[in-house]
């Protein structure tokens, strides 16, 4: 006999409460049984008396907000699925949230179509859990999302976002139709995306409707994409010292166009390439005193943030008399990015932005 | 802090462990003094991770340094 599936509903408005807890209990086809909290201590003490399938909450509450509920969740019920359900539009606590590994990220919908896709992806999520299976999709790479929803033969839209850039890949009955990211579309796009080493995406419910770009089998894409990127990392030429270095490129030109923006005096990138760091600048004439400070900076604050269990290092910004310093990773790449000492805190903060978009991109 | 990593003087709770106390001065002095080897000496540093903001002065060879707590409940947001 199939065990009746718990949710637990957390916001800080008892209308809301009412209102998603007769619609989830009523519309779902499980009918699962749905207990609702109104604190963060409340929900926290009934997950601990009883076994929930999944968590629904709110982000903004007061005394304890919804990260520092789902911090605990996470840590105390792995198994436990967790949906934000938000109405305040900021993509850094979308990342946050992501990183801090929830399911899914939903703005409080507005529409009868809106409701229709979030109710329509609770009952996904609560079927995913009674067919059984493996958690942790998040740990999996976008090849093996790919390769699963295609194999399946599913239909999905996966939304993949890295820092400021957002992609999205179509899916229809298995088959990789179009995707979209930075300005292009198809396979270029494609290729795009499955550069980016790092990120969090969303399976979100398929878009039938999306004319089909994309023709070549997704066994075809992937291939094509593998070769494309061995072959960009293959590419070393040899200095007349013998040593083998990697051919000059991308980073150096990325790091020109960097210099191009406003405020920035020098750039240090510390790329790496086959388990070795290696560095590119532009704009220092010794750079190895700056890249030291740069790495023990990163290797520092890296261990501190773990011991603090504060989550990742995002950026450190520098301020002195004569000039300011930033330093943010995209991927495996190291930055520490150069200003002059007059620029303002929101443009350093946009400059950066800027920069990270680049490089990614 | 002095430039010695002592801690002169603290707000945070007495349950706070002192390890913690102690690495955290660690590297921010180090980053501190690393930045003037480098000839480029900074007077401020802001360390941003995920859920904690750390900002430190520089204070002739020591520091002082506010822990923030980074949340959803930022001032004039509303759910």
């Amino acid at each position: 006999m199939a065990v009746q599936q718990k949710i637990l509903l957390l916001d800080d408005e008892q209308d809301f409460l009412d209102l998603y807890q007769e619609m989830l209990g009523q519309h779902l086809s499980m009918l699962p049984e749905v207990r609702t909290a109104l604190n963060g201590s409340r929900a926290l003490s009934m997950l601990e008396a009883e076994k929930y399938s999944l968590l629904i909450l709110d982000l903004h509450m007061p005394k304890m907000d919804g990260l520092q509920v789902l911090a605990i969740a996470r840590r105390k019920y792995p198994e436990l699925r967790v949906v934000i359900l938000t109405g305040v539009r900021d993509e850094q606590f979308r990342t946050r949230a992501y990183a801090m590994g929830v399911d899914q990220y939903w703005m409080k919908p507005e529409t009868d179509q809106e409701m229709g896709l979030f109710m329509e992806s609770i009952e996904t999520l609560l079927s995913a859990e009674t067919q059984g299976g493996f958690r942790g999709v998040q740990s999996k790479s976008l090849v093996d999302i790919i390769q699963l929803e295609c194999l399946s033969q599913n239909s999905a839209l996966l939304k993949i976002t890295n820092g400021a850039v957002e992609g999205k890949i179509w899916i229809q009955n298995g088959e990789v139709v179009d995707a979209e990211a930075v300005g292009t579309t198809a396979e270029p796009a494609f290729q795009r995306i499955l550069t980016w080493k790092t990120g969090s995406f969303e399976v979100l419910p398929p878009d039938p409707g999306r004319p089909r770009k994309i023709f070549t089998s997704y066994q075809g894409l992937l291939l094509n994409t593998a070769q494309a990127l061995d072959e960009a990392a293959s590419q070393v030429v040899q200095t007349p010292g013998g040593e083998e270095v990697a051919a000059a490129t991308d980073a150096a030109v990325m790091l020109a166009e960097i210099s191009q923006l406003r405020g920035v005096e020098f750039v240090l990138a510390s790329i790496l390439r086959k388990k070795k760091r290696t560095h590119e600048f532009w704009g220092i004439e010794n750079p190895k005193p700056l890249s030291d400070w740069m790495e023990g900076t990163f290797d520092q604050f890296d261990e501190l943030g773990e011991m603090l269990q504060a989550g990742q290092l995002q950026q450190v910004v520098g301020t002195g008399p004569q000039r300011k310093a930033a330093l943010a990773r995209s991927g495996d790449t190291r930055l520490c990015v150069g200003f002059g000492a007059n620029l303002s805190a929101d443009e350093l903060r946009d400059t950066m932005k800027n920069i990270l978009t680049k490089w990614v991109s | 802090m002095d430039g010695q990593g002592n801690i002169m003087t603290s707000t945070l709770p007495q349950g706070f462990p002192e390890a913690q106390i102690d690495t955290i001065a660690t590297c921010v002095l180090t980053a501190f003094q690393n930045a003037k080897k480098a000839q480029m000496p900074l007077s401020e540093l802001i360390i941003n991770f995920t859920a904690l903001r750390i900002l430190a002065r520089e204070l002739r060879g020591g520091a002082i340094v506010f822990l923030m707590p980074t949340t959803a409940n930022q001032p004039g947001r509303k759910s």
